[in-house]
């Protein structure tokens, strides 16, 4: 891959996506101050919360107006807002080079991850990736400056793509890389052993990070509307399979669905952001839909 | 299989391409799982998980999807081919079979013409085309056919039809020839009804093949019964018309004359009727007579006979030799010839020797008498004037007829003789006057049966001419319907207005005066005006005897001095049975010859119209068990026919155990004269030869047709019958054999399809509009 994974952003989809906040749903560590919610309480200028003095307290932080009227010390906490340090996982297995549209789940996914850095980045965040398929490819270290997004971008070429075997040792070096709590974001398909991900998933989740995933499906693998004698070559080194597609559709649909639901359901226990998108949704309505959905679901996780 | 094919396909020539498209839906199949599109898909673990699942649901949708259309294509080459399908077959899967019952019409009335061929050919026709379509289907058909003069003996029985018996019954038709009588279509249902009544294990079809004439279906309520029996005994009932209208039809429907009178070298009376049957107007109408087979040089014709009138014309022919003579009469040729034909023989004697015996030699009641019957050179009758004493004396034999003009009495040696004539069917007329002695006739003429009434001394009435009313007709009545004065009715006016009667003798007061309760076989045949009997017919061994208590001459009447005169030829002819004419029967009935065994041979001689000699061998019975046969005939047991056909000539009465030789000859179906010839037992080789004359039942002619409407309105709307029009044999093609099954295969492929593409539906994606 040369120049061209530019392609990730065309000027016409970073337009619409660029009025767009990323606002993370939990606060979030960062050493640069930003638009999101840290967990550390500074000099801001929204006013968090009173506090009883308690001894070791700085004394500038003392409301000298309520020990008037109260004769007691209390500490003024205010909000202090931080930039997001963001994680970026990129599944380039060859599962995610299926395409019957106009891209590749590997091509959309790749936008995804593109789309988000570019926003990630333009607000300063910090915006790191990893790129994986049977085992981590690249790792793109965590930057919030500008010129970063080449350097991400780069890292999503896909060559000799692989099966995915182990992506909970994938999910397991993120979370001891990133010792601080951040946003960790999977582009995947999930064609990947259950029991792996969901043990990446929760160690993910154990570590604090805030896990948000964007399932990437083909229009055919969830509609299957295949016609004809078809014979499916597998990817992935997974068997060949010769049949009418019609005969098997409402089998196909429905383990295809199954394995959502489990992977829904799995998400919804351990407070995993999951999307599902299909390749032939437009991105900026997919991504849309997901960030307003974010800031819907908006909540302190600090008690 | 080729029969099989060719049995049940109307087209057997696309069967085989047809069965042939049988395995194109399975290579269209096995074509689709060769040819396929690659598809590299990523999410095959689910796919597998799907078929691992559906794998058996999914094979048996395919097999089922292929079935299917694999079913269209048969039903498609099954249409194109014109399946013939008869449920039938099933029914031989079963073992039950499916039994023809068919009664074939051969009345006269099937010998019409229809077309080239007549009626009975035409339905030996459809009898044919049921065995050939029932032939198609070997082992599961049987044919019973009846003749419906013959309901007896079915000519057929229960035969399994196959391709050979097939051929048997074609070559058999043909030599099978329509009957010329009378016969009720109501027995021949109801001998089929009698035979399929416990024939629970076949399929039953009944085909009564048949002209289906008015005066049989319409006009007969029978016939409507019997078909409604037939098709409650769960049969179904065909009738099959091979009719299309009715035809113009003539016939001879009597050909009568004044035989008994038939006299060699002298004139002898013909008569003869003829009547349309048709509906339109008969004119010049030309009749021929034949005489012992010559066509005489006579031209009687008919100007115009209207339709349903009988025209009567009167010849006269001349026998110049006597002995037995036949008399044909016939029409032109017509739609049915054989009513155009009429037969008579006729036994023509040399004279007529007559005796008259007059009691009072001083009247000239005995001449008058005697001028009365004739003379030998006019009309062949001599009549001899002699004495009572003469009777004693003379052989009577030679006689026809004894006048007994005024008799006072007789010795009894002379009652024996004439007792002896008249039971040997001599005829006897008693013209009683003044002279007569009425103890003597009550003593022993009327206690021997000569004499039909009693009479005593109070016994003479006379009748004043004074109760004589202006414009009354006569002093006698005549009995209307006694043969004997047929003649002196005209338009039921009689030459009697001018008779007049003076003086008469009278029965006892306790004698009954009416017949019927009487029921002695005496007849009381005239009356005077004050209804006093007067004149009698009764019936003496094999001879006749007339009475008349009123004289014979001018002394007590004026019977024998006007036109009235015709009495006395009427009375001759007829009481005699000696020259009465020979017997005339119908076509179908029995010939019985009954003589007594003592003095004739067993051996009886008949012979054919068409000369077909037939020797019989009489039976010996009782005289009495021979009367018990002839009441029990009576009483409708056709068994015997022994009566009206019966001859016993020149016999008297047998007693009761005398043994008697009865022959009955049964083949009288041809019209024309048959002759029998009896041996005497003394008599060697020569025997007596006796003609009878048989002809066609005259209602035969009568070709008026019942409409399809009207036969099923006669059988009523609650019996199912099923009715074929003439010249229309389909319904044997779709009926017979099978049926071809257009409509319920298209049924079916539409159901086909139907169900191919609800299920093809089912198997495939259909993606959710919005």
């Amino acid at each position: 891959m040369t120049r061209d994974y530019r392609r990730f952003l065309r000027p016409e989809e970073l337009s619409r996506i660029s009025r767009l906040e990323v606002r993370a749903r939990s606060v979030v560590e960062g050493f640069l101050s930003g638009m999101h919610r840290s967990p550390y309480f500074g000099q801001s200028v929204e006013f968090a919360q009173h506090r009883e003095y308690v001894a070791g307290d700085d004394t500038r932080h003392i409301d000298w107006k309520v020990w008037s009227k109260t004769d007691k010390y209390y500490i003024k906490q205010f909000e202090e807002e931080t930039n997001l340090r963001t994680w970026l996982l990129v599944d380039l297995s060859e599962s995610m080079l299926f395409g019957s549209g106009a891209m590749t789940k590997y091509e959309y996914g790749c936008t995804v991850a593109a789309a988000l850095s570019y926003l990630l980045l333009r607000q300063q965040d910090s915006v790191g990736m990893v790129s994986f398929d049977d085992d981590i490819r690249q790792i793109v270290p965590s930057r919030s400056k500008q010129n970063h997004l080449h350097s991400l971008l780069a890292a999503m070429d896909a060559k000799d793509p692989k099966e995915k075997t182990d992506i909970h040792n994938v999910l397991a070096t993120v979370a001891e890389k990133e010792s601080r709590k951040g946003m960790v974001v999977l582009i995947s398909d999930l064609f990947v052993d259950r029991e792996s991900l969901f043990h990446g998933l929760k160690m993910l989740r154990h570590r604090g990070h805030d896990v948000m995933i964007f399932h990437i499906m083909d229009d055919e693998e969830l509609d299957f509307s295949y016609s004809g004698t078809t014979k499916f070559e597998g990817m992935e080194e997974m068997d060949d399979l010769v049949c009418d597609p019609r005969a098997l559709r409402e089998g196909y649909v429905e383990a295809v669905n199954e394995f959502m639901d489990e992977i829904r359901g799995y998400c919804a226990r351990t407070m995993v952001d999951y999307q599902t998108i299909r390749t032939s949704e437009h991105l900026d309505a997919a991504l849309a839909h997901y960030l307003n959905h974010r800031i819907g679901m908006r909540q302190s996780v600090r008690n | 299989m080729d029969a099989w094919i060719t049995s049940h396909f109307v087209n057997a020539t696309f069967v085989a391409g047809g069965a042939a498209m049988v395995v194109s839906p399975i290579i269209i199949h096995l074509i689709n799982r060769m040819r396929y599109r690659r598809v590299r898909f990523a999410a095959m673990e689910f796919l597998l998980q799907s078929k691992k699942r559906n794998q058996n649901r999914v094979l048996i949708q395919q097999l089922l999807l292929l079935l299917l259309r694999i079913l269209i294509v048969l039903a498609i080459v099954a249409l194109l081919s014109r399946f013939i399908w008869d449920s039938r077959q099933l029914a031989a899967l079963t073992q039950v079979k499916t039994h023809h019952v068919v009664v074939l019409d051969d009345s006269g009335s099937m010998r019409d013409k229809v077309g080239q061929e007549t009626a009975f050919e035409e339905g030996v026709k459809v009898v044919n085309r049921i065995v050939q379509e029932a032939a198609k289907q070997p082992g599961s058909q049987l044919l019973t056919l009846y003749l419906l003069s013959d309901t007896e003996q079915p000519f057929f029985t229960q035969r399994e039809i196959t391709d050979d018996f097939m051929k048997d019954v074609l070559e058999k038709m043909k030599s099978i020839s329509c009957s010329h009588q009378t016969l009720d279509p109501a027995q021949g249902l109801e001998a089929v009804r009698e035979y399929l009544k416990d024939d629970q294990t076949n399929i039953n079809h009944v085909y009564f093949i048949s002209d289906f004439r008015s005066q049989d279906w319409l006009e007969q309520k029978g016939m409507a019964k019997a078909v409604k029996a037939l098709d409650e005994s769960d049969v179904t009932v065909n009738l099959v018309k091979v009719v299309d209208e009715q035809h113009r039809n003539l016939a001879v429907t009597e050909l009568s004359g004044e035989f008994h009178l038939a006299i060699s070298g002298f004139e002898t009376e013909l008569n003869i009727k003829v009547k349309n049957f048709g509906e339109t107007v008969e004119e010049d109408v030309r009749l021929s007579i034949f005489k012992d087979g010559e066509k005489l040089p006579l031209s009687v014709v008919i100007d115009k006979i209207e339709p349903g009138a009988e025209v009567s014309k009167t010849q006269y022919v001349t026998f110049a030799k006597p002995g037995k003579h036949r008399v044909e009469v016939a029409l032109d040729v017509d739609s049915l010839d054989s009513d155009n034909h009429r037969f008579v023989a006729v036994d023509v004697f040399d004279s007529a020797r007559v005796l008259v015996v007059q009691g009072d030699t001083s009247s000239d009641a005995a001449r008058l008498v005697a001028d009365a019957l004739g003379d030998p050179h006019v009309n062949g009758v001599t009549p001899e004037i002699v004495t009572p004493a003469f009777l004693r004396t003379n052989p009577l034999q030679d006689y026809r007829c004894i006048y007994m003009i005024n008799v006072p009495g007789l010795r009894q040696d002379e009652v024996d003789a004439v007792e002896e004539f008249v039971g040997n069917g001599g005829g006897l007329a008693w013209y009683l006057g003044s002279g007569i002695n009425p103890v003597f006739y009550r003593d022993q003429l009327y206690a021997r049966g000569l004499f039909p009434v009693p009479l005593d001394e109070k016994s003479l009435r006379e009748l004043n001419p004074q109760e004589t009313e202006e414009g009354q007709a006569g002093d006698i009545r005549l009995k209307e319907d006694y043969e004997t004065f047929e003649k002196m009715f005209v338009d039921g006016e009689t030459f009697t207005s001018v008779v007049r009667v003076f003086r008469f003798w009278t029965p006892t007061e306790d004698w009954e005066r009416n017949d019927n309760v009487r029921n002695d076989g005496v007849q009381t045949v005239a009356h005077v005006r004050t209804k006093h009997p007067l004149m009698f017919d009764h019936q003496f061994g094999q001879g006749r005897v007339f009475t008349s208590l009123t004289s014979a001459g001018g002394e007590w009447n004026n019977i024998f001095l006007g036109p009235a005169v015709v009495i006395r030829i009427a009375t001759m002819g007829r009481i005699s049975n000696k020259s009465r004419a020979l017997a005339n029967m119908t076509v179908g009935e029995t010939l019985s010859v009954v003589r007594k065994s003592i003095d004739y041979r067993e051996n009886i001689d008949f012979t054919g119209p068409d000369g077909r000699p037939v020797s019989l061998k009489a039976d010996r019975r009782k005289a009495s068990e021979l009367k018990a046969g002839n009441e029990k005939a009576d009483e409708g047991d056709a068994s015997e026919i022994v009566g009206d056909g019966a001859e016993m000539e020149g016999e008297s009465l047998p007693a009761a155990d005398e043994i008697l030789l009865v022959a009955n000859y049964g083949e009288t179906d041809l019209p024309g004269i048959y002759r029998y010839m009896v041996y005497p037992s003394g008599g060697g080789l020569s025997g007596e030869e006796n003609w009878v004359a048989f002809n066609v039942p005259v209602q035969e002619g009568d070709l008026k047709l019942a409409s399809t409407d009207d036969l099923l309105k006669q059988i009523g709307d609650d019996v199912e019958v099923n009715i074929h029009e003439p010249g229309e044999l389909e319904w044997i093609e779709a009926e017979a054999p099978g049926q071809e099954m257009k409509m319920w295969l298209l049924i079916l492929i539409i159901l086909l399809f139907l169900g191919e593409q609800m299920l093809a539906y089912r198997l495939s994606f259909h993606p959710k509009t919005a």
